[in-house]
Protein backbone atom coordinates (compact mmCIF):
# COMPACT_ATOMS: atom_id res chain seq x y z
CA UNK A 1 0.00 0.00 0.00
CA UNK A 2 1.34 3.60 -0.94
CA UNK A 3 2.03 5.78 1.76
CA UNK A 4 -0.30 8.26 0.22
CA UNK A 5 -3.09 5.85 0.61
CA UNK A 6 -2.16 4.87 4.04
CA UNK A 7 -2.23 8.58 5.18
CA UNK A 8 -5.55 9.48 3.28
CA UNK A 9 -7.25 6.08 4.75
CA UNK A 10 -5.95 7.75 8.42
CA UNK A 11 -7.48 11.13 7.23
CA UNK A 12 -10.89 9.87 6.31
CA UNK A 13 -10.90 8.00 9.38
CA UNK A 14 -12.36 11.55 10.90
CA UNK A 15 -15.96 12.21 9.56
CA UNK A 16 -15.85 16.00 9.25
CA UNK A 17 -12.84 15.65 7.53
CA UNK A 18 -13.78 13.41 5.29
CA UNK A 19 -17.49 15.03 4.82
CA UNK A 20 -15.50 18.12 3.38
CA UNK A 21 -12.92 16.62 1.06
CA UNK A 22 -15.20 14.48 -0.40
CA UNK A 23 -17.68 17.70 -1.41
CA UNK A 24 -14.28 19.46 -2.70
CA UNK A 25 -13.39 16.14 -4.51
CA UNK A 26 -16.56 16.14 -5.95
CA UNK A 27 -16.87 19.57 -7.18
CA UNK A 28 -13.29 19.04 -8.48
CA UNK A 29 -13.68 15.82 -10.22
CA UNK A 30 -16.47 17.43 -11.95
CA UNK A 31 -14.40 20.81 -13.11
CA UNK A 32 -11.70 18.77 -14.38
CA UNK A 33 -13.39 15.78 -16.08
CA UNK A 34 -15.67 18.20 -18.06
CA UNK A 35 -12.78 20.44 -18.83
CA UNK A 36 -10.65 17.26 -20.22
CA UNK A 37 -13.64 16.08 -22.36
CA UNK A 38 -14.29 19.17 -23.73
CA UNK A 39 -10.51 19.52 -24.41
CA UNK A 40 -10.72 15.65 -25.87
CA UNK A 41 -13.46 16.40 -28.31
CA UNK A 42 -11.53 19.77 -29.88
CA UNK A 43 -14.25 22.28 -28.53
CA UNK A 44 -14.09 25.32 -27.12
CA UNK A 45 -15.56 26.70 -24.02
CA UNK A 46 -17.95 29.05 -26.36
CA UNK A 47 -18.55 26.11 -28.53
CA UNK A 48 -20.13 23.78 -25.91
CA UNK A 49 -22.10 26.86 -24.00
CA UNK A 50 -23.66 27.66 -27.72
CA UNK A 51 -24.58 23.88 -28.13
CA UNK A 52 -26.47 23.95 -24.70
CA UNK A 53 -27.87 27.71 -25.32
CA UNK A 54 -25.87 29.37 -22.19
CA UNK A 55 -22.95 31.99 -22.32
CA UNK A 56 -19.30 30.95 -22.33
CA UNK A 57 -19.31 32.05 -18.83
CA UNK A 58 -21.49 29.16 -17.66
CA UNK A 59 -18.80 26.69 -18.75
CA UNK A 60 -16.13 28.79 -17.70
CA UNK A 61 -17.55 28.61 -14.06
CA UNK A 62 -18.62 25.22 -14.00
CA UNK A 63 -14.96 23.88 -14.97
CA UNK A 64 -13.60 25.94 -11.73
CA UNK A 65 -12.61 23.63 -9.61
CA UNK A 66 -13.82 25.46 -6.71
CA UNK A 67 -17.14 25.69 -7.79
CA UNK A 68 -19.70 24.68 -6.09
CA UNK A 69 -23.12 25.66 -7.15
CA UNK A 70 -23.73 23.30 -10.65
CA UNK A 71 -27.06 21.42 -11.09
CA UNK A 72 -28.12 18.11 -12.59
CA UNK A 73 -30.16 19.56 -15.34
CA UNK A 74 -27.23 21.51 -16.37
CA UNK A 75 -24.84 18.15 -16.04
CA UNK A 76 -26.82 16.20 -18.00
CA UNK A 77 -27.29 18.94 -20.82
CA UNK A 78 -23.52 19.22 -21.08
CA UNK A 79 -23.21 15.48 -20.69
CA UNK A 80 -25.02 15.00 -23.57
CA UNK A 81 -23.84 17.82 -25.90
CA UNK A 82 -20.57 16.23 -25.22
CA UNK A 83 -21.66 12.87 -26.59
CA UNK A 84 -21.90 11.41 -22.72
CA UNK A 85 -23.81 10.53 -20.02
CA UNK A 86 -24.60 11.63 -16.35
CA UNK A 87 -24.05 9.37 -13.98
CA UNK A 88 -25.40 10.18 -10.74
CA UNK A 89 -24.86 7.49 -7.61
CA UNK A 90 -24.02 7.18 -4.14
CA UNK A 91 -20.75 5.66 -2.76
CA UNK A 92 -19.06 3.80 0.10
CA UNK A 93 -16.06 5.72 1.54
CA UNK A 94 -13.98 3.49 0.51
CA UNK A 95 -14.32 4.06 -3.08
CA UNK A 96 -13.41 7.76 -2.48
CA UNK A 97 -9.84 6.12 -1.10
CA UNK A 98 -9.94 4.23 -4.43
CA UNK A 99 -10.76 7.34 -6.62
CA UNK A 100 -8.24 9.82 -5.00
CA UNK A 101 -5.47 7.07 -5.21
CA UNK A 102 -5.79 5.51 -8.27
CA UNK A 103 -7.28 8.56 -10.71
CA UNK A 104 -5.38 10.63 -13.41
CA UNK A 105 -6.44 12.81 -15.40
CA UNK A 106 -6.23 10.17 -18.58
CA UNK A 107 -8.89 8.37 -16.63
CA UNK A 108 -11.34 11.04 -16.33
CA UNK A 109 -11.31 11.48 -20.42
CA UNK A 110 -14.52 9.14 -22.35
CA UNK A 111 -14.75 8.11 -25.75
CA UNK A 112 -18.08 9.06 -27.65
CA UNK A 113 -20.49 6.74 -29.01
CA UNK A 114 -18.69 5.89 -32.15
CA UNK A 115 -15.24 5.26 -30.77
CA UNK A 116 -16.88 2.95 -27.54
CA UNK A 117 -15.33 -0.61 -28.58
CA UNK A 118 -18.34 -1.65 -26.96
CA UNK A 119 -20.70 -0.64 -29.51
CA UNK A 120 -17.52 -1.82 -32.39
CA UNK A 121 -19.25 -4.06 -34.37
CA UNK A 122 -23.01 -4.31 -32.59
CA UNK A 123 -25.01 -1.67 -31.76
CA UNK A 124 -28.02 -1.36 -29.04
CA UNK A 125 -30.91 -2.28 -31.92
CA UNK A 126 -28.85 -4.81 -33.93
CA UNK A 127 -29.08 -8.34 -32.71
CA UNK A 128 -25.91 -9.75 -31.44
CA UNK A 129 -24.25 -11.86 -34.80
CA UNK A 130 -24.75 -15.81 -34.30
CA UNK A 131 -21.13 -16.15 -35.00
CA UNK A 132 -20.56 -14.18 -31.75
CA UNK A 133 -22.98 -16.30 -30.09
CA UNK A 134 -21.51 -18.97 -31.13
CA UNK A 135 -18.17 -17.81 -29.33
CA UNK A 136 -20.11 -16.93 -26.04
CA UNK A 137 -21.62 -20.11 -25.87
CA UNK A 138 -18.54 -22.01 -25.32
CA UNK A 139 -16.38 -19.47 -23.79
CA UNK A 140 -18.97 -18.12 -20.75
CA UNK A 141 -19.01 -21.19 -19.44
CA UNK A 142 -15.67 -22.15 -19.15
CA UNK A 143 -14.88 -18.50 -17.85
CA UNK A 144 -17.43 -19.52 -14.66
CA UNK A 145 -16.08 -22.61 -14.35
CA UNK A 146 -12.95 -21.15 -13.18
CA UNK A 147 -10.45 -23.59 -15.57
CA UNK A 148 -7.63 -25.41 -15.17
CA UNK A 149 -6.62 -26.25 -18.38
CA UNK A 150 -5.95 -23.13 -20.83
CA UNK A 151 -6.58 -25.39 -23.68
CA UNK A 152 -9.35 -24.17 -25.45
CA UNK A 153 -8.25 -20.16 -25.26
CA UNK A 154 -4.82 -21.08 -26.31
CA UNK A 155 -5.79 -22.79 -29.28
CA UNK A 156 -8.59 -19.99 -30.62
CA UNK A 157 -5.82 -17.63 -29.95
CA UNK A 158 -3.72 -19.70 -32.84
CA UNK A 159 -7.07 -19.62 -34.54
CA UNK A 160 -7.88 -23.05 -34.25
CA UNK A 161 -11.24 -24.46 -33.17
CA UNK A 162 -12.60 -21.11 -34.26
CA UNK A 163 -13.89 -22.03 -37.81
CA UNK A 164 -17.51 -21.02 -37.60
CA UNK A 165 -16.95 -17.52 -36.85
CA UNK A 166 -14.79 -17.27 -39.87
CA UNK A 167 -11.60 -15.93 -40.36
CA UNK A 168 -12.54 -12.17 -41.80
CA UNK A 169 -11.10 -11.36 -38.23
CA UNK A 170 -7.84 -12.64 -36.57
CA UNK A 171 -9.16 -14.72 -33.28
CA UNK A 172 -8.66 -12.19 -30.98
CA UNK A 173 -11.54 -9.97 -31.97
CA UNK A 174 -13.62 -12.32 -32.12
CA UNK A 175 -13.33 -13.26 -28.18
CA UNK A 176 -13.19 -9.21 -27.64
CA UNK A 177 -16.77 -9.04 -29.28
CA UNK A 178 -18.17 -11.87 -27.10
CA UNK A 179 -17.14 -10.05 -23.83
CA UNK A 180 -17.91 -6.57 -24.98
CA UNK A 181 -21.26 -7.16 -26.55
CA UNK A 182 -22.74 -7.00 -22.46
CA UNK A 183 -21.25 -3.82 -22.16
CA UNK A 184 -17.85 -2.63 -19.95
CA UNK A 185 -19.18 -4.19 -16.46
CA UNK A 186 -19.68 -7.75 -17.87
CA UNK A 187 -18.36 -10.33 -15.43
CA UNK A 188 -17.42 -12.32 -18.33
CA UNK A 189 -15.29 -9.60 -19.15
CA UNK A 190 -13.44 -9.56 -15.91
CA UNK A 191 -12.93 -12.85 -15.69
CA UNK A 192 -10.96 -12.95 -19.36
CA UNK A 193 -8.89 -9.83 -17.87
CA UNK A 194 -8.21 -12.21 -14.85
CA UNK A 195 -7.07 -14.86 -16.95
CA UNK A 196 -5.26 -12.44 -19.00
CA UNK A 197 -3.56 -11.23 -15.94
CA UNK A 198 -2.47 -15.14 -15.28
CA UNK A 199 -1.38 -15.69 -18.60
CA UNK A 200 0.65 -12.56 -19.55
CA UNK A 201 4.03 -13.73 -17.37
CA UNK A 202 4.28 -17.03 -18.89
CA UNK A 203 3.17 -16.24 -22.22
CA UNK A 204 6.67 -16.32 -24.19
CA UNK A 205 7.52 -19.54 -22.48
CA UNK A 206 3.88 -20.90 -23.45
CA UNK A 207 4.59 -19.69 -27.15
CA UNK A 208 7.42 -21.70 -27.45
CA UNK A 209 5.78 -24.94 -27.31
CA UNK A 210 3.05 -23.85 -29.74
CA UNK A 211 2.58 -24.18 -33.77
CA UNK A 212 1.71 -21.02 -34.09
CA UNK A 213 3.63 -18.64 -31.33
CA UNK A 214 3.22 -15.65 -33.44
CA UNK A 215 -0.68 -15.51 -33.65
CA UNK A 216 -1.17 -16.64 -30.42
CA UNK A 217 1.38 -13.41 -28.72
CA UNK A 218 -0.54 -11.30 -30.99
CA UNK A 219 -3.67 -12.64 -29.67
CA UNK A 220 -2.60 -12.20 -25.69
CA UNK A 221 -0.92 -8.66 -26.30
CA UNK A 222 -3.72 -7.33 -28.35
CA UNK A 223 -6.40 -8.48 -25.73
CA UNK A 224 -4.40 -6.87 -22.79
CA UNK A 225 -4.37 -3.66 -25.38
CA UNK A 226 -8.37 -3.51 -25.48
CA UNK A 227 -8.71 -4.52 -22.05
CA UNK A 228 -6.63 -1.91 -20.96
CA UNK A 229 -5.89 -2.52 -17.10
CA UNK A 230 -2.80 -1.22 -15.75
CA UNK A 231 -2.74 -2.21 -12.38
CA UNK A 232 -3.27 -6.27 -13.46
CA UNK A 233 -1.38 -5.83 -17.08
CA UNK A 234 1.65 -3.05 -16.86
CA UNK A 235 3.81 -5.21 -14.45
CA UNK A 236 4.14 -8.68 -16.78
CA UNK A 237 4.35 -6.04 -19.41
CA UNK A 238 7.18 -4.01 -18.08
CA UNK A 239 8.73 -7.43 -17.74
CA UNK A 240 8.27 -9.03 -21.22
CA UNK A 241 9.58 -5.27 -22.62
CA UNK A 242 12.97 -5.72 -19.69
CA UNK A 243 13.98 -9.14 -21.75
CA UNK A 244 13.26 -7.86 -25.17
CA UNK A 245 15.96 -4.90 -24.70
CA UNK A 246 18.49 -7.95 -24.53
CA UNK A 247 16.83 -10.24 -27.22
CA UNK A 248 15.14 -8.59 -29.69
CA UNK A 249 14.85 -11.02 -31.89
CA UNK A 250 12.85 -13.06 -29.62
CA UNK A 251 9.10 -11.73 -30.90
CA UNK A 252 8.12 -11.23 -34.32
CA UNK A 253 7.95 -7.74 -35.98
CA UNK A 254 3.91 -8.28 -35.65
CA UNK A 255 4.05 -9.28 -31.86
CA UNK A 256 6.28 -6.32 -30.81
CA UNK A 257 3.99 -3.78 -32.41
CA UNK A 258 1.12 -5.76 -30.47
CA UNK A 259 3.21 -5.66 -27.20
CA UNK A 260 3.79 -2.07 -28.14
CA UNK A 261 0.41 -1.34 -28.29
CA UNK A 262 -0.15 -3.10 -25.09
CA UNK A 263 2.14 -0.77 -23.14
CA UNK A 264 0.99 2.65 -24.62
CA UNK A 265 -2.77 1.34 -23.24
CA UNK A 266 -1.73 0.08 -20.09
CA UNK A 267 0.05 3.59 -19.31
CA UNK A 268 3.91 3.64 -19.85
CA UNK A 269 6.79 3.83 -16.58
CA UNK A 270 9.46 5.94 -17.72
CA UNK A 271 11.81 2.86 -19.28
CA UNK A 272 8.42 2.33 -21.70
CA UNK A 273 8.17 5.85 -22.09
CA UNK A 274 11.90 6.13 -23.19
CA UNK A 275 10.99 2.73 -25.70
CA UNK A 276 8.12 4.58 -27.07
CA UNK A 277 10.05 7.34 -27.89
CA UNK A 278 12.66 5.62 -29.87
CA UNK A 279 10.49 3.72 -32.09
CA UNK A 280 8.48 7.00 -32.71
CA UNK A 281 12.29 8.46 -33.96
CA UNK A 282 13.05 5.09 -35.59
CA UNK A 283 9.61 4.84 -37.28
CA UNK A 284 9.22 1.15 -36.63
CA UNK A 285 5.85 1.23 -34.94
CA UNK A 286 4.01 -0.16 -38.10
CA UNK A 287 0.61 0.32 -35.84
CA UNK A 288 1.10 3.68 -35.48
CA UNK A 289 -0.70 5.60 -38.89
CA UNK A 290 -2.80 2.71 -38.37
CA UNK A 291 -4.19 4.12 -34.61
CA UNK A 292 -4.24 8.02 -33.95
CA UNK A 293 -5.42 7.43 -30.46
CA UNK A 294 -2.85 5.22 -29.53
CA UNK A 295 -0.46 7.72 -31.23
CA UNK A 296 -1.44 10.05 -29.52
CA UNK A 297 -1.25 8.41 -26.16
CA UNK A 298 2.14 7.72 -26.75
CA UNK A 299 2.95 11.24 -27.41
CA UNK A 300 1.39 12.66 -24.48
CA UNK A 301 3.64 10.22 -22.83
CA UNK A 302 6.57 11.55 -23.77
CA UNK A 303 9.23 12.75 -21.17
CA UNK A 304 9.16 16.05 -20.04
CA UNK A 305 11.31 18.37 -22.43
CA UNK A 306 10.62 16.02 -25.09
CA UNK A 307 12.46 15.92 -28.54
CA UNK A 308 10.40 18.21 -30.60
CA UNK A 309 11.41 16.14 -33.56
CA UNK A 310 9.74 12.92 -32.03
CA UNK A 311 6.79 14.86 -31.24
CA UNK A 312 6.80 16.66 -34.44
CA UNK A 313 7.14 12.88 -36.23
CA UNK A 314 4.40 11.59 -34.24
CA UNK A 315 2.07 14.37 -35.19
CA UNK A 316 2.91 13.26 -39.14
CA UNK A 317 1.76 10.05 -38.49
CA UNK A 318 -1.30 11.12 -36.76
CA UNK A 319 -1.98 13.45 -39.46
CA UNK A 320 -1.72 10.18 -41.92
CA UNK A 321 -3.87 8.14 -40.04
CA UNK A 322 -6.74 11.08 -39.54
CA UNK A 323 -6.78 12.20 -43.31
CA UNK A 324 -7.09 8.52 -43.59
CA UNK A 325 -10.50 8.26 -41.40
CA UNK A 326 -11.51 12.18 -42.43
CA UNK A 327 -11.32 13.55 -39.41
CA UNK A 328 -9.49 16.86 -39.39
CA UNK A 329 -11.29 17.69 -35.70
CA UNK A 330 -9.43 15.16 -34.29
CA UNK A 331 -5.82 16.53 -35.51
CA UNK A 332 -6.84 20.07 -33.70
CA UNK A 333 -8.37 18.19 -30.61
CA UNK A 334 -4.69 16.16 -30.53
CA UNK A 335 -2.10 19.61 -31.04
CA UNK A 336 -4.57 21.45 -28.13
CA UNK A 337 -3.73 18.64 -26.15
CA UNK A 338 -0.11 18.57 -27.26
CA UNK A 339 -0.48 22.08 -26.44
CA UNK A 340 -0.77 21.85 -22.56
CA UNK A 341 1.72 19.02 -22.86
CA UNK A 342 4.34 20.41 -24.28
CA UNK A 343 4.70 24.61 -24.14
CA UNK A 344 8.28 24.45 -25.60
CA UNK A 345 6.30 23.34 -28.90
CA UNK A 346 4.65 26.79 -29.62
CA UNK A 347 8.20 28.50 -29.80
CA UNK A 348 9.36 29.35 -32.91
CA UNK A 349 12.71 29.39 -33.51
CA UNK A 350 15.21 27.79 -36.12
CA UNK A 351 15.06 24.49 -34.36
CA UNK A 352 11.18 23.75 -33.98
CA UNK A 353 11.03 25.26 -38.24
CA UNK A 354 14.49 22.60 -38.80
CA UNK A 355 12.02 19.49 -37.21
CA UNK A 356 9.26 20.77 -39.16
CA UNK A 357 10.15 20.96 -42.55
CA UNK A 358 12.26 17.55 -41.98
CA UNK A 359 9.66 15.85 -40.65
CA UNK A 360 7.38 16.95 -43.96
CA UNK A 361 5.12 19.19 -42.27
CA UNK A 362 2.19 20.46 -44.51
CA UNK A 363 -0.64 22.82 -45.03
CA UNK A 364 -3.04 20.62 -42.86
CA UNK A 365 -0.70 20.38 -39.72
CA UNK A 366 0.77 23.87 -40.24
CA UNK A 367 -2.95 25.37 -40.43
CA UNK A 368 -3.71 23.17 -37.15
CA UNK A 369 -1.09 24.68 -35.44
CA UNK A 370 -1.94 28.12 -36.45
CA UNK A 371 -5.37 27.62 -35.15
CA UNK A 372 -4.40 26.20 -31.98
CA UNK A 373 -1.01 28.10 -30.86
CA UNK A 374 -2.21 31.51 -31.94
CA UNK A 375 1.23 32.74 -33.18
CA UNK A 376 1.77 36.08 -34.15
CA UNK A 377 1.92 37.41 -37.56
CA UNK A 378 5.53 37.51 -37.04
CA UNK A 379 6.05 34.18 -35.52
CA UNK A 380 4.25 32.88 -38.45
CA UNK A 381 6.55 34.55 -40.73
CA UNK A 382 9.71 33.91 -39.08
CA UNK A 383 8.56 29.86 -39.00
CA UNK A 384 7.53 29.78 -42.62
CA UNK A 385 10.54 31.76 -44.26
CA UNK A 386 12.93 29.52 -41.55
CA UNK A 387 11.05 26.22 -42.61
CA UNK A 388 11.89 27.36 -46.50
CA UNK A 389 15.58 27.61 -45.53
CA UNK A 390 15.74 24.09 -44.14
CA UNK A 391 12.85 21.98 -46.23
CA UNK A 392 14.61 19.72 -48.67
CA UNK A 393 11.67 20.47 -50.64
CA UNK A 394 11.06 24.38 -49.69
CA UNK A 395 7.76 24.48 -50.99
CA UNK A 396 5.10 23.08 -48.73
CA UNK A 397 5.25 25.54 -45.83
CA UNK A 398 6.18 28.70 -47.61
CA UNK A 399 3.71 28.45 -50.08
CA UNK A 400 1.06 27.26 -47.79
CA UNK A 401 1.45 30.23 -45.86
CA UNK A 402 1.27 32.29 -48.57
CA UNK A 403 -1.98 30.96 -50.12
CA UNK A 404 -3.38 31.83 -46.73
CA UNK A 405 -1.60 35.41 -46.61
CA UNK A 406 -3.12 35.88 -50.40
CA UNK A 407 -6.64 34.99 -49.40
CA UNK A 408 -6.21 37.62 -46.39
CA UNK A 409 -5.09 40.16 -48.45
CA UNK A 410 -8.22 40.01 -50.22
CA UNK A 411 -10.13 41.93 -47.28
CA UNK A 412 -7.01 43.46 -46.53
CA UNK A 413 -5.81 45.60 -49.74
CA UNK A 414 -4.25 48.37 -47.62
CA UNK A 415 -2.60 46.33 -45.12
CA UNK A 416 1.33 47.25 -46.41
CA UNK A 417 2.74 44.44 -43.25
CA UNK A 418 0.82 42.04 -45.00
CA UNK A 419 1.96 43.22 -48.50
CA UNK A 420 5.69 43.12 -47.46
CA UNK A 421 5.05 39.52 -45.62
CA UNK A 422 3.76 38.18 -49.09
CA UNK A 423 6.88 39.83 -50.97
CA UNK A 424 9.39 37.99 -48.46
CA UNK A 425 7.73 35.19 -49.25
CA UNK A 426 7.35 34.90 -52.75
CA UNK A 427 11.13 35.92 -53.37
CA UNK A 428 12.42 32.81 -52.70
CA UNK A 429 9.76 30.58 -54.35
CA UNK A 430 10.76 33.36 -57.39
CA UNK A 431 14.24 32.49 -57.63
CA UNK A 432 13.42 29.23 -57.07
CA UNK A 433 11.28 28.42 -59.51
CA UNK A 434 13.89 30.50 -61.99
CA UNK A 435 16.76 28.16 -61.38
CA UNK B 1 3.70 16.30 -10.31
CA UNK B 2 6.00 16.04 -7.11
CA UNK B 3 5.33 18.44 -4.45
CA UNK B 4 7.88 20.10 -1.80
CA UNK B 5 7.54 22.42 1.16
CA UNK B 6 9.96 24.65 2.02
CA UNK B 7 12.21 24.13 4.99
CA UNK B 8 14.27 25.81 6.89
CA UNK B 9 16.38 24.94 9.81
CA UNK B 10 14.79 21.64 10.01
CA UNK B 11 11.64 23.19 10.76
CA UNK B 12 9.05 22.18 7.41
CA UNK B 13 7.19 25.75 7.32
CA UNK B 14 4.15 24.60 5.25
CA UNK B 15 3.66 21.70 7.78
CA UNK B 16 3.46 24.63 10.77
CA UNK B 17 1.03 26.40 8.72
CA UNK B 18 -1.21 23.91 7.74
CA UNK B 19 -1.42 22.47 11.36
CA UNK B 20 -2.83 25.75 12.66
CA UNK B 21 -5.94 25.40 10.41
CA UNK B 22 -9.09 24.26 11.02
CA UNK B 23 -9.87 20.53 9.97
CA UNK B 24 -12.48 21.46 7.10
CA UNK B 25 -9.54 24.24 6.10
CA UNK B 26 -7.51 20.95 6.20
CA UNK B 27 -9.65 18.62 3.89
CA UNK B 28 -9.88 21.39 1.40
CA UNK B 29 -6.21 22.03 1.22
CA UNK B 30 -5.16 18.75 1.34
CA UNK B 31 -7.55 17.76 -1.29
CA UNK B 32 -6.22 20.68 -4.25
CA UNK B 33 -2.80 19.44 -3.12
CA UNK B 34 -4.14 15.84 -4.37
CA UNK B 35 -5.44 17.33 -7.48
CA UNK B 36 -2.40 19.47 -8.21
CA UNK B 37 -0.26 16.52 -8.08
CA UNK B 38 -2.35 14.59 -11.08
CA UNK B 39 -2.26 17.85 -13.16
CA UNK B 40 -0.55 19.62 -15.72
CA UNK B 41 0.58 23.34 -15.26
CA UNK B 42 -1.37 24.30 -17.92
CA UNK B 43 -4.89 21.90 -17.08
CA UNK B 44 -4.78 23.42 -13.54
CA UNK B 45 -4.19 26.67 -14.66
CA UNK B 46 -7.10 26.28 -17.08
CA UNK B 47 -9.49 25.00 -14.10
CA UNK B 48 -8.46 27.88 -11.99
CA UNK B 49 -6.88 25.80 -9.36
CA UNK B 50 -3.61 28.00 -9.98
CA UNK B 51 -3.59 31.53 -10.17
CA UNK B 52 -0.18 33.84 -10.82
CA UNK B 53 2.31 34.61 -11.40
CA UNK B 54 1.14 37.01 -9.11
CA UNK B 55 1.51 40.78 -9.71
CA UNK B 56 5.24 41.98 -9.29
CA UNK B 57 7.23 38.24 -9.25
CA UNK B 58 8.15 36.56 -12.04
CA UNK B 59 7.49 33.15 -10.82
CA UNK B 60 5.26 32.81 -7.52
CA UNK B 61 1.82 31.08 -8.20
CA UNK B 62 -1.20 31.09 -5.82
CA UNK B 63 -3.53 27.60 -5.29
CA UNK B 64 -6.81 29.03 -4.78
CA UNK B 65 -8.30 26.87 -1.79
CA UNK B 66 -12.00 27.69 -0.95
CA UNK B 67 -12.23 26.20 2.72
CA UNK B 68 -13.84 27.79 5.49
CA UNK B 69 -11.68 30.72 4.56
CA UNK B 70 -10.18 31.81 1.15
CA UNK B 71 -6.62 29.45 1.78
CA UNK B 72 -3.54 30.72 -0.83
CA UNK B 73 -0.68 28.81 -0.39
CA UNK B 74 2.36 30.60 -2.59
CA UNK B 75 3.93 28.13 -4.44
CA UNK B 76 6.30 27.82 -7.58
CA UNK B 77 7.05 25.70 -10.53
CA UNK B 78 10.55 23.40 -9.79
CA UNK B 79 12.20 25.47 -9.64
CA UNK B 80 14.50 22.40 -10.71
CA UNK B 81 12.20 20.37 -13.23
CA UNK B 82 9.25 23.11 -13.83
CA UNK B 83 7.66 20.05 -15.74
CA UNK B 84 7.64 17.53 -13.12
CA UNK B 85 7.00 19.30 -9.71
CA UNK B 86 6.02 22.23 -7.71
CA UNK B 87 7.12 23.63 -4.32
CA UNK B 88 5.10 24.99 -1.74
CA UNK B 89 7.01 28.33 -0.76
CA UNK B 90 4.40 29.92 2.03
CA UNK B 91 1.47 29.40 3.86
CA UNK B 92 -0.85 32.26 3.56
CA UNK B 93 -4.61 33.39 3.20
CA UNK B 94 -6.41 36.17 1.19
CA UNK B 95 -8.88 38.60 1.98
CA UNK B 96 -9.97 41.77 0.36
CA UNK B 97 -7.08 43.59 1.78
CA UNK B 98 -4.60 41.12 0.50
CA UNK B 99 -2.43 38.40 1.52
CA UNK B 100 -2.49 37.21 5.52
CA UNK B 101 0.34 37.81 6.33
CA UNK B 102 0.89 41.00 4.19
CA UNK B 103 5.02 39.80 3.82
CA UNK B 104 3.75 36.65 2.15
CA UNK B 105 4.63 37.38 -1.26
CA UNK B 106 7.66 38.89 -0.70
CA UNK B 107 8.94 35.76 1.65
CA UNK B 108 7.24 33.24 -0.33
CA UNK B 109 9.99 35.06 -3.07
CA UNK B 110 12.96 35.08 -1.24
CA UNK B 111 12.28 31.56 -0.17
CA UNK B 112 11.93 30.67 -3.82
CA UNK B 113 15.25 32.14 -4.49
CA UNK B 114 16.78 30.07 -1.94
CA UNK B 115 14.98 26.28 -3.24
CA UNK B 116 16.69 27.57 -6.01
CA UNK B 117 20.06 27.55 -5.69
CA UNK B 118 20.42 24.76 -2.84
CA UNK B 119 17.24 22.60 -2.93
CA UNK B 120 18.73 19.81 -0.72
CA UNK B 121 18.95 22.71 2.13
CA UNK B 122 15.80 24.37 1.77
CA UNK B 123 13.11 22.27 0.65
CA UNK B 124 11.98 18.53 1.54
CA UNK B 125 9.28 16.40 -0.07
CA UNK B 126 5.73 17.31 0.89
CA UNK B 127 4.00 16.59 4.26
CA UNK B 128 0.04 16.29 4.89
CA UNK B 129 -0.82 18.20 7.87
Amino acid sequence: MSEHRKRLIDELADAEYRQHYAEQHLNATLATQIGVIREQRGLTQARLAESIHKHQTAISRIENVNYARWNVTTLKQIASALGCWLNVRLESWGALVDEVDQRSVESLRRDRFEDDPVFWGSTCSEPIPEAVRWVQRRLFPWLQSHPESDHMLVDWLQGRGLPPVGDEDPPHVWIIRSVEVEGPESKHRALLVGWLARYLPIAIETAKELQDPDGFLVGVFSLAATFRTPALFSEPIQEICSRLYGNPDLLSETAQAALLTAVIRNQLSPMLKEEWLRTIRTGGHSLLPADELDAFEGLKSLPPRPNLRALAEGLKCMQEAIQLRRAPLDLIAAMRDIKFSFPEFSQLDQFLARELADCGWDADLFRAWRDVFAPTYDDQIRLATQAYAFAAEPTLLPSEFLRLLREEREDRQDDQDLANAISVLEAPLRSGCAA
Amino acid sequence: MDLWDFHSRGRNEILLWSKDLSKRDRAALNQKLDLLSKLDFELAQGLKLLAGPIRKTRHVLKLRVFGDTALRPLLCRGPDSPYSEYTLLRGAKETDRGFVPQNAVEVATQNRRLVADRPEEWRCPHVRA
